[in-house]
C-alpha cells in the first residue's frame, strides 16, 4: 500500500489528538497542555497498559486516513532496547521513521 | 432507524460462513465476508473481499476498507478453515503449515484486525471442532490448529475483555460442506457414533449458539466453548 509523506508536526499532532480522545473516552483527566515528553509509559505515565494499546491502535487509524499505512506494533518496536512508545515525542518519531522506510 | 451493526465473516464463500451471512443478512445486519474466492451470492447489504486470512497485508487492506466504510465493526466470526484427513506419518510438511497458516494464524489476524475496529464494545466468535475434545486420529494437523484456537480464544477473552470485547468458540460436530465431502461414510459413521446425539450437524446448530454469542445479553459470557454433539 503507497504511504503519503509524514512530518514529525503532523505526526505529533496526530498522536497527541488519539491521546486526548483516549483519555476522554476512558474517563480519564486530560491534561491542559501535551507535549513531546509527555509520558505514555513507565513513571507519570498519562495511561494505563490497556490506555497504551488503545492510544497505539487509535494513532495508526488516524495515520491510516492521512494515507500514512504503518504498523506501529512490530518485532522491532518490541525489541528495541528502549520503547519507542515512552513519550508522545517517540511515538510521533517513530511514526515517520515507520512511514520514511515504507516509502 | 438506527444504523446496521456491522459484522466480518471469514470464510464467506460456501458452507458455514455463507450460511451464516444469509443468516445474519436476514437480521438486518451488514455483513462483510472474505475468501480466496468471489462471493456466490450478492446482496445489498453484502460486501465480498477477495483476500487469504493468512495474507497479513491484505488482512490490513481489508480492515481498513470496513473501517473507512462503517467506522466501527461490531463482530467477526473466524469462520475460515481448512481440513485435513490423514494419518500424521502421511502428512507433509507443507500441509500442515497450510492448516495453520489458514486456520490459527488467519483466525489470530483477523482478530487482532478487527479488535482495533471495535469502539469499547464488541464480539469475537472463532471457530473449532470437536476434534479436538474428542482427539480424533487422523486429524492430527487440523485437531491441533483448532487446539491453537481453543487457547488463543481464552486468552484473548482475558486481553479484550478490558476494551468490552468478548471472545468465545463455537466448535462444531461435522457439518455437511466441502471439507468433509472426502471422509469416506464408514469413517464418518464411526465419528458421529462418538457423539451423544448421533448425527451431522447443521447449519442451524452453529447459527444458534454464534446467535447466544451476539446477544447483547451475553456481554458477560467471555473464555466459552460450546461443542455441538454433546461432545
Amino acid at each position: 500500500m503507497p504511504t503519503s509523506e509524514l512530518h514529525i508536526e503532523s505526526s505529533l499532532n496526530l498522536a497527541q489528538s488519539s491521546l486526548r480522545d483516549v483519555l476522554a473516552s476512558r474517563g480519564r483527566p486530560v491534561p491542559e497542555s501535551l507535549s513531546p515528553d509527555s509520558p505514555l509509559l513507565g513513571k507519570g505515565a498519562l495511561v494505563d497498559s490497556i490506555g497504551l494499546v488503545t492510544v497505539i491502535m487509535e494513532f495508526e487509524q488516524r495515520l491510516s486516513d492521512a494515507g500514512v499505512s504503518v504498523t506501529l506494533v512490530s518485532e522491532k518496536a518490541m525489541s528495541a532496547g528502549r520503547s519507542p512508545f515512552r513519550t508522545l515525542g517517540t511515538l510521533a518519531q517513530f511514526a515517520c521513521d515507520l512511514a520514511a522506510e515504507a516509502r | 432507524m438506527p444504523d446496521p451493526l456491522v459484522m466480518l465473516i471469514t470464510g464467506s464463500s460456501r458452507g458455514i460462513g455463507k450460511a451464516l451471512a444469509e443468516h445474519y443478512l436476514a437480521r438486518g445486519w451488514h455483513v462483510h465476508g472474505c475468501s480466496r474466492n468471489t462471493a456466490e451470492f450478492t446482496h445489498e447489504r453484502y460486501t465480498h473481499h477477495a483476500c487469504d486470512v493468512s495474507d497479513e497485508a491484505a488482512m490490513r487492506v481489508m480492515m481498513d476498507a470496513i473501517r473507512k466504510k462503517h467506522r466501527r465493526l461490531d463482530a467477526l466470526i473466524c469462520n475460515a478453515g481448512v481440513a485435513s484427513m490423514n494419518h500424521a506419518l502421511l502428512t507433509p510438511m507443507s500441509t500442515v503449515e497450510h492448516v495453520m497458516r489458514t486456520n490459527f494464524f488467519g483466525t489470530f489476524l483477523a482478530a487482532r484486525e478487527a479488535a482495533k475496529l471495535m469502539h469499547g464494545r464488541g464480539r469475537i466468535v472463532t471457530m473449532g471442532s470437536v476434534a479436538v475434545p474428542l482427539k480424533l486420529a487422523g486429524e492430527a494437523a487440523y485437531a491441533a490448529s483448532k487446539a491453537a484456537t481453543v487457547s488463543l480464544t481464552q486468552v484473548l477473552a482475558k486481553e479484550l475483555a478490558p476494551l468490552g470485547i468478548t471472545c468465545n468458540l463455537v466448535g462444531p460436530s461435522p457439518v455437511q460442506t466441502d471439507l468433509i465431502r472426502s471422509v469416506p461414510a464408514d469413517k464418518m459413521k464411526a465419528l458421529l457414533d462418538q457423539l451423544p446425539l448421533p448425527r451431522l450437524g447443521t447449519f442451524e446448530d452453529v447459527a444458534n449458539v454464534v446467535d447466544f454469542f451476539l446477544k447483547p445479553e451475553s456481554d458477560y459470557v467471555t473464555g466459552q466453548c460450546i461443542y455441538l454433539g454433546g461432545v
